[in-house]
Parts: structure tokens; C-alpha cells; sequence
């Protein structure tokens, strides 16, 4: 319990940076936000009116713990563009960034962890080569490219799946998954492949430990080995890297959602950068970082499942 | 129990190594590890195999089971029989059947050689389901009694204990109660008391001795301590750059040692006599280094070391010999042996 | 006495021995060597541009737009009737310049923040707070926000990149320096009197490098694969930068047209990370393997 209890008080140093990093660019920036904010078409009223709406009148740390103590009321501050709440308009654009984002990680999770097993246990063979050959060419390619790569082969070409477009799952599961799929997997394959490869080194290394020499020993055979012995052991670190991965996972599918047209956090994002609306990059900037920290938090608490050693 | 073994005569050896050469291959050369050794293994038997680190004693016993990885290993020649049945050959289905179950193991360091995240109780009953086709509550409990037999107290408590939950002492316990759980014809024990504090080391050679007795097991000890040896074992063989130098009961090893590579080894050993006269008599050391075993032996490998050594020495490898007629199990493979033998070389 | 299969491997090792040296360094090292030739084809691609660019990459011809490849167009025409070719080309030099810099500039700061966090003990706890609250932040996000509140410009995109970039260097290095200072020939300097700036520079930044040039590797690949997000997202490099992410940015209007305006510059960006990365992973596994565990 002490250590749930530490390991939950240490979230709130984190966010706090997160929260003075974001606070501190606005102000550190070279030149005035407000007249960088309004572009080059902004009259002097319309840049009055920006700096009122993100308060940079006041004095510094004044403007810090209004904020904050904004954000803790859950209020994120107002566009300055739409003049809504923030918050409202990323909870308005959120569903589908998390079905996206669910189903990406649980995609790459079932393929990746099972080719990077059996990519360690045929070290050296073509299939391993072929897997450290894939997640290389993952790692190289544009997440866009990929995604315009596969709607140009499936949608365009073949009509399998819709060009663009996103589905509710209210609207039924079919249209549903056929809107995903494509956004699924091109939005997946880096994170899949940062999976495979950590998931193959980790498992490597492990079967090189002597309790793996041990089980040989007792006449375990290469699948029980694999699964019983290495993979618990593995577990640990492949689970820090599907937590720590997820911010990668994040940056690809903010891309993927404009390739797709998906109307989600990732299209936000883009129509914030185009109209300069600051406030508004701010909160996703806020609530991603919370979706990491809360995410690597949970799997964190994992670590008690698989290595007996670690006790709360 | 079910083991279908071919029959065989009680008198003949258990496990047989013949001319076994195993090379390992890397693009840097192929390192001839092991150069041609023989021995064999008599059914209740504690046999000793000493040698200094890399002279190829862990990679012939870990080759008895075939755990070496396959490349860079390589067996290039030769025969190890197991009641008579080649292993060499044998298939890996065939060789998966006989570990844990007719051979077992155990190895140098507790602390790694146990599995963390597995409880001691899964661990040994896991074999047991395994060879022995127990029930799970059955293997359960004959694992307690496993436990119980190597000494450790409260056992039904502890086999739901993880491995770190253990001192080392009673992981090494833990460790050959689980390789004795099949009730195994032989015991290939790699160095087991080598990462143990010296208090712990004696009960544990002590509990290796008692078993052999209790259950019959014939044991292969592996160490680099000639004064374990001197306790335990039935007869020695001495290996030097991965080829076999001497062999003899050990009494005879101790009393006549014949290689001069034996004899340096008995003289590096710290005897009672050395606690009398502290400080009178130093240590022996053998001076020069294990020769690089890249390229193929021309001559005998330890003569660069060796005070005794001639002309021929260097260019002719000296075949194992009887080193006496009075002493027909006592082979030596140095071309004075006769001459150490008979107390002749100084 | 050797076996005949013996003999028979040391004959063949033998002949092995027997080949020239580059030979020998190139089948050891197959995806160093394959990395570096890629990477070097690239290089002189994006030097001799403006010598082998058909046309002027900024040409627009409003008659030729949207042309599919040709003599005249290899590559065809984008929206705005401009070379594919030439501006691919030239896109060799905006996505290696931005890469390099940024592997350069995150590789500068992370050495200097990590070894003052690696010697005092005070600045490690607030640095590395900083550093866990900057990896919080997906990259992509932090390198967007500074976008949208400074003006866009090479320069400036190098430093969005860079920013989310610095905590992995700084970690890298700071776990290094803890290392490296409790070696005995470091305690020794201190102990001799060296003052620390001395032992620094002379004991422990040489140490840093092989790692270093290692991750610095990986981060040059990731930074050109970065440029071409920022762009696709609109808070790139300005338009008229002829960058291989703007030209796909641009693409994407007429992508159902020209899939061929996303495509080629998205070839020749894949096609350099791989150099890139192909380079970073051979010399990670030629200088040290156990270094790998810490990337």
C-alpha cells in the first residue's frame, strides 16, 4: 500500500512540469504571443482582446496559479479562436481518438509480442531477419506515407475499406471497423515494431540467463521453456515499453487522423496550428500527458503480476 | 517407474564418454575446448573431474546432456553412451526424456540458476508432472518431501516461496532436490559449492554424499578444489586444456600424482600441515598461462609450463598411459610419468 | 590431432583470413556497410542538386500541372505545374540539414545538462524532474506547441524538433557520467587535485562519445521523419521551402489525382531514415553491444 501510495504522489510532480513547460512556452517565446497568435491579418483590438482572453496582462506568477488553479477546476481556458471552452472542445473530438488509440495498442500488443517471441526463439533464421528487417522499415517510414500508402492499395484500388471518414460504434460494428482499419494499422506498424524489437531483445536476453540452462536441464520442452519460463520474466520490461511507447503511439495517431479525415484530437490539433489558437494546444497538450502518466502508472502497478519480487 | 532402458549388466558403467572433441567455431578460429577425453562412470560412483577455469571440465559434463548451444558448439567427434544408448545421436525428443529424469543437474551459482518468478514448489513439481506423469497434487507433495530430504525445515511451507525469498545455502538444497526429484541414475553437479560460503560448502558436499548413499545416484562432481575432491569422490580425473591428463582412484591421485600438471595442482593446495608451520612454507604456484587452444596441440599442452619437460615433449603429444603394473587404473598422459611414479622425478 | 571436419573449418577460415581487409569489415558489418553507401548516395544527391535537378525546383507552370512522369518530368508535376524531380532533390538538402542539426543541437545540450545532472546531486533531482515531464509530453504535441507561438523557419523547426528530443539524450548521458565517475581513473584525476572542468573534458566526454554518436544516429533519423509531420500538420518548415514534408503536405489535396506527388518524396525520405537508422544499428552493434540495452 506505502507503495501505491508513492508511486501515486509521484504523478503530481510530473504533470506539474508538464504544466510549467506548457505555461512557460507561451511566455518564453521570443516576441509577443498575443501578436504571433493573431497572425499577420490581426488589428490592434483583436490582439488586445488575445491578450485578455490568455490573461498575459498580469504579472507572471499570478497568471501561473490562475491557471492552474483554472485547470484544477477542470476549466482549460477558452479558444481563442471559437471563443468556446477548451475542454468542451476536446471532449466533443475525444471518442475517436480513443478507439483509435485502444485498438491500435491492442493491434500492435497481440501481433508484435508474438512475432518478437518467436523472432528470439528462431534467432538468426530468415523469419527473425525478416521481423528486425519489418520494424526497421517501420521505424523509417512516415506514418502519412504508410497510411496514404494503404488507402491508395485497399481503398482506392481495391475498395475494401472507406478512403476516410470515421464511424461511431452506434452506428453499427461493420462500418465501425471498416472506418478504423486502415488508420488501425498504419497508425500501428511503428509502435509494432518498437514492440517486436524490444519484445526479441528482452526475450534474447532472458534465454541466456542460467534458470533458462536449468529448465533445459529438466527436460522442459522449447515451447514450455519459451512460455513459462522466459516470457514471465520478459514480461516486465515489455510492459514498461507498451506504457512508455504510448506516446509514440499518441504522435502517430494525431498523423493518421488527418490522413483519414478522422475527427478526432489529431484533426483539433491541426485546425488549432492552422488558426494559432494556443489555448487550445494547450489542453491537448494537458490531457495527453495525463492519458501517458495515468497509462504508465497502471502498468507500473502490472509489474507486481509477473515479478514476485516486487511487493506493494 | 517407467524407464525403458536397453539391459545391461550391473558391472558395466553407467555413462561412457569416448574420445569426445568438441569445438567451438567463431569467425575469430575454432577453439578446441575439448581434445579427445574419455572416461566412465560406474553406477553409484562419485567421480571427480578437476582443472583450472576453461580446461573444458563444465563444457564436457554440459555436453552429456547436450545443453551447449548449437552453433558456435560443435560435437566434431567421438561417443557418450548412457547405459549403453548413444546420446550423441540422439534426438532431441530422446534427449528431452532423460533430462531431469535418468541425468540431472545442478550448476555452479543458486542465485541465478533458479527461475525468480516461478515458486520452488512450481519448480519441482513442474519436473515431476513432467517425467513421472504425477498428478499436480501428487507432485505437490512429493516435492515436499523432496524438500524435506535435503534438509530444509517447514518444507510444505517453503515450496510456496520464491526463489528469493531463499539464502543461498538453501537455493543449492532447493537445486538438488530438484534434480533428485525423478530419482536420476546420474548427477552431473557443475561446481556446486564454488559460489557458497565455506560453512555452507561442507553441508552441502556432506548432503551430496549422504544422498549417494541414501538413493544410489552415480555422481559427476565438477570443481576446481582438489580438497572436495580428497573428501568425496571414488576416483579423479585431471583435465588440462581440454584434454584429459590423469586419472586415478583418489587415494593413489593423492598419494602418487604423476602428471606434473597434478602434482603443481597439489602443491598450489593449502594443506593441514600448512596451519602448523604458517609462514615457513609458501604456496606453490604453477607459473606460465593456459595455452590459447586456437591452434591444433603439437606437443603436450602443458610443457611450456612444465619443469620436467624435454626435447620430445614439445613436439609429440603423449599418449594416456598405465602409469605402473602395479597400478593398472592409474593413467597419466606424460611421457615421465613412470618416473614420477616411482618417486624418481624431483 | 584434429577431426577431418575440423581440419575441413580451418582450411575455410583460413581462406577467410586471407581476403582483404575491407572485405572482411563489410561481411561483419553488412548493415553498417549497406547503411553507409545509402546515406553517402544520398549526400551526394542532395550536394550535387543543383548539377543534376532538371529544373528549378520553385518553377511553377501553370500549363504542365499535375503532369504524369515524362522525359521532360521524370517524376511528373505537382499542383502548382513545379518538377517533382528537381524539388525532390532539393528536398534531400532541407531533410539532412534539419536532421543533422537537430542530432547535433539535442546532442549538445543533452551532454551538458546530463553531466551537470550526473555530478550534483542537487541539479539531478530537478533536472531529471523536468526531463520525466518532458518525455510525458508526446513529441509531436511539445515540437507543435512552441510552432504555433514562434515564427516558422529552418532554424526554428530544428529547435521544435530537438526540444521533445533532449530528455533521451540527457538520460543516456546521465546514466553514463554515473558510471564513469566512479571509475578509479576519474577518482584518481579528482584525487590528484584535477579541477573538474579538466577531468571532464579530458576523462569523461571521451568516454560519452560511442553511445553518444550512437543515439545521435537514431535521433538524425527520427528528426527527418519529424520535419515531414510537422509540415504534413502545418506547423512546418514556411511553404515555400521545397522540403520533402511540405511537398507531401501539398500532395495531400490531389492525393487521389497524383498519389505519385506523396509517393516519391515519401520513397526518398523512407529511403534516407533507413540509411540512417541501417547506419545507427551497425555501428551500435560494431562499437558495443551492451550499449544497446540503454537506447
Amino acid at each position: 500500500m506505502n507503495y501505491l501510495l508513492k508511486r501515486l504522489l509521484a504523478v503530481i510532480p510530473v504533470l506539474a512540469v508538464v504544466a510549467v513547460i506548457v505555461f512557460l512556452l507561451l511566455h518564453l517565446a521570443p516576441g509577443d504571443p498575443a501578436v504571433i497568435i493573431g497572425g499577420d491579418t490581426a488589428s490592434a483590438e483583436d490582439i488586445e482582446r488575445i491578450r485578455e482572453t490568455l490573461g498575459l496582462n498580469r504579472p507572471l506568477p499570478e497568471q501561473f496559479f490562475h491557471w492552474v488553479g483554472q485547470i484544477l477546476q477542470g476549466n482549460l481556458g477558452t479558444s481563442v479562436f471559437t471563443g468556446m471552452p477548451v475542454a468542451e472542445m476536446i471532449m466533443q473530438r475525444v471518442e475517436p481518438t480513443l478507439w483509435i488509440s485502444a485498438l491500435t495498442m491492442l493491434f500492435a500488443v497481440v501481433f508484435a509480442v508474438p512475432m518478437g517471441i518467436v523472432a528470439a526463439w528462431k534467432a538468426g533464421t530468415w523469419f527473425d531477419r525478416a521481423i528486425s528487417g519489418l520494424a526497421v522499415a517501420a521505424f523509417s517510414l512516415p506514418v502519412f506515407v504508410i497510411g496514404y500508402g494503404l488507402v491508395y492499395g485497399f481503398s482506392t484500388r481495391l475498395g475494401w475499406f472507406p478512403v476516410q471518414g470515421f464511424k461511431s460504434l452506434s452506428d453499427g460494428f461493420v462500418p465501425f471497423i471498416r472506418h478504423l482499419a486502415l488508420p488501425v494499422i498504419s497508425g500501428g506498424l511503428i509502435y509494432m515494431a518498437l514492440l517486436a524489437r524490444m519484445t526479441r531483445s528482452t526475450m534474447l536476453e532472458v534465454l541466456g540467463e542460467d534458470y533458462i540452462r536449468t529448465a533445459r536441464a529438466k527436460g522442459l520442452s522449447k515451447r514450455r521453456l519459451l512460455l513459462r519460463h522466459a516470457l514471465k520474466n520478459a514480461a516486465v520490461p515489455i510492459v514498461t515499453t507498451i506504457g512508455l511507447g504510448i506516446a509514440m503511439l499518441l504522435s502517430g495517431v494525431i498523423v493518421t487522423e488527418s490522413v483519414f479525415a478522422i475527427p478526432g484530437i489529431g484533426r483539433l490539433t491541426v485546425d488549432s496550428i492552422l488558426r494559432r489558437d494556443y489555448p487550445v494546444i494547450q489542453g491537448i497538450v494537458l490531457v495527453t500527458a495525463t492519458a501517458y502518466v495515468v497509462i504508465n502508472l497502471v502498468t507500473d502497478l502490472l509489474y507486481g503480476l509477473f515479478d514476485p519480487r516486487i511487493r506493494y | 517407474m517407467t524407464t525403458p532402458y536397453p539391459d545391461q549388466s550391473p558391472a558395466a558403467p553407467i555413462l561412457e564418454v569416448e574420445d569426445l572433441r568438441i569445438a567451438f567455431v567463431s569467425r575469430d578460429g575454432i577453439v578446441r575446448a575439448v581434445d579427445g577425453v574419455s572416461w566412465q562412470l560406474q553406477p553409484a560412483e562419485m567421480l571427480g573431474i578437476v582443472g583450472e577455469s576453461g580446461c573444458g571440465k563444465s563444457v564436457s559434463a554440459m555436453s552429456v546432456l547436450k545443453l551447449l548451444p548449437g552453433p558456435p558448439a560443435m560435437y566434431s567427434s567421438g561417443s557418450i553412451r548412457f547405459r549403453g544408448e548413444e546420446l550423441l545421436t540422439a534426438s532431441e525428443v530422446r534427449m528431452r526424456q532423460l533430462r531431469g529424469n535418468a541425468i540431472s543437474m545442478i550448476f555452479q551459482d543458486p542465485m541465478t540458476s533458479l527461475n525468480p518468478v516461478l515458486t520452488i514448489g512450481e519448480q519441482i513439481a513442474e519436473v515431476l508432472i513432467l517425467h513421472q506423469k504425477l498428478s499436480k497434487r501428487a507432485a505437490w507433495k512429493r516435492a515436499g518431501e523432496m524438500l524435506d530430504l535435503v534438509g530444509i525445515p517447514e518444507p510444505n511451507q517453503r515450496l510456496r516461496d520464491y526463489p528469493h525469498q531463499f539464502s543461498g545455502g538453501m537455493r543449492q538444497r532447493a537445486m538438488i532436490s530438484l534434480a533428485l526429484a525423478c530419482n536420476p541414475a546420474v548427477l552431473i553437479a557443475d561446481e556446486p559449492t564454488t559460489a557458497l560460503d565455506v560453512t555452507i560448502q561442507a553441508q552441502i558436499m556432506e548432503l551430496l554424499a549422504r544422498l549417494r548413499r541414501e538413493m544410489g545416484t552415480a555422481i559427476v562432481l565438477i570443481t576446481h578444489d582438489l580438497g572436495v575432491v580428497a573428501e568425496c569422490c571414488d576416483r579423479v580425473v585431471v583435465m588440462y586444456a581440454g584434454s584429459k591428463v590423469e586419472e586415478a582412484t583418489v587415494d593413489t591421485l593423492f598419494a602418487r600424482p604423476c602428471h606434473p600438471y597434478t602434482r603443481g595442482l597439489l602443491a598450489a593446495m593449502p594443506g593441514l600441515d600448512m596451519a602448523a608451520d604458517a609462514g615457513h612454507r609458501r604456496l606453490a604456484e604453477i607459473p606460465g598461462m593456459v595455452p590459447s587452444l586456437k591452434q591444433a596441440a603439437i606437443g603436450c599442452r602443458f610443457a611450456p609450463r612444465c619443469a620436467a619437460a624435454q626435447e620430445c615433449c614439445h613436439v609429440t603429444i603423449p599418449e594416456l598411459v598405465v602409469v605402473a603394473r602395479e597400478a593398472p587404473d592409474h593413467l597419466a598422459a606424460c611421457f615421465r610419468a613412470c618416473e614420477a611414479f616411482r618417486g624418481e622425478l624431483a | 590431432m584434429d577431426t577431418p571436419m575440423i581440419a575441413l573449418l580451418e582450411q575455410r577460415l583460413e581462406r577467410l583470413r586471407k581476403q582483404p581487409r575491407a572485405i572482411r569489415f563489410a561481411a561483419r558489418n553488412p548493415v553498417l556497410v549497406a547503411g553507409a553507401f545509402l546515406l553517402l548516395g544520398m549526400l551526394a544527391l542532395a550536394v550535387f542538386a543543383p548539377w543534376i535537378a532538371s529544373h528549378d525546383p520553385t518553377e511553377m507552370n501553370v500549363v504542365e500541372r499535375l503532369k504524369p512522369p515524362s522525359a521532360e518530368f521524370l517524376l511528373g508535376t505537382d499542383a502548382l505545374g513545379r518538377d517533382i524531380f528537381s524539388r525532390t532533390l532539393y528536398g534531400a538538402r532541407v531533410s539532412l540539414l534539419v536532421g543533422v542539426s537537430v542530432a547535433m543541437f539535442s546532442a549538445l545540450i543533452g551532454i551538458f545538462v546530463g553531466t551537470v545532472a550526473g555530478f550534483s546531486r542537487l541539479a539531478d533531482k530537478l533536472i531529471m524532474r523536468v526531463m520525466d515531464g518532458m518525455m510525458a509530453i508526446p513529441g509531436i504535441l511539445l515540437a507543435v506547441a512552441l510552432m504555433t507561438l514562434i515564427h516558422a523557419s529552418v532554424a526554428t523547426v530544428v529547435i521544435a524538433i530537438a526540444l521533445p528530443e533532449i530528455p533521451r539524450v540527457v538520460r543516456l548521458v546521465r546514466s553514463l557520467v554515473l558510471t564513469i565517475r566512479e571509475q578509479p581513473y576519474i577518482q584518481a584525476a579528482q584525487a590528484t587535485g584535477t579541477r573538474l572542468p579538466l577531468v571532464l573534458i579530458r576523462h569523461v566526454i571521451p568516454n560519452l562519445m560511442t553511445p553518444l554518436i550512437v543515439q545521435a544516429s537514431f535521433i538524425w533519423a527520427s528528426a527527418m521523419i519529424f520535419e515531414a509531420y510537422l509540415s504534413f500538420l502545418g506547423a512546418g518548415t514556411p511553404p515555400e521551402v521545397p522540403s520533402w514534408g511540405n511537398m507531401m503536405a501539398e500532395g495531400r489535396s490531389v492525393v487521389q489525382l497524383a498519389f505519385g506527388i506523396i509517393l516519391y518524396p515519401g520513397i526518398a525520405l523512407g529511403l534516407t531514415v533507413l540509411a540512417v537508422n541501417l547506419v545507427g544499428d551497425g555501428l551500435r552493434d560494431l562499437l558495443d553491444p551492451r550499449i544497446a540495452r540503454k537506447l
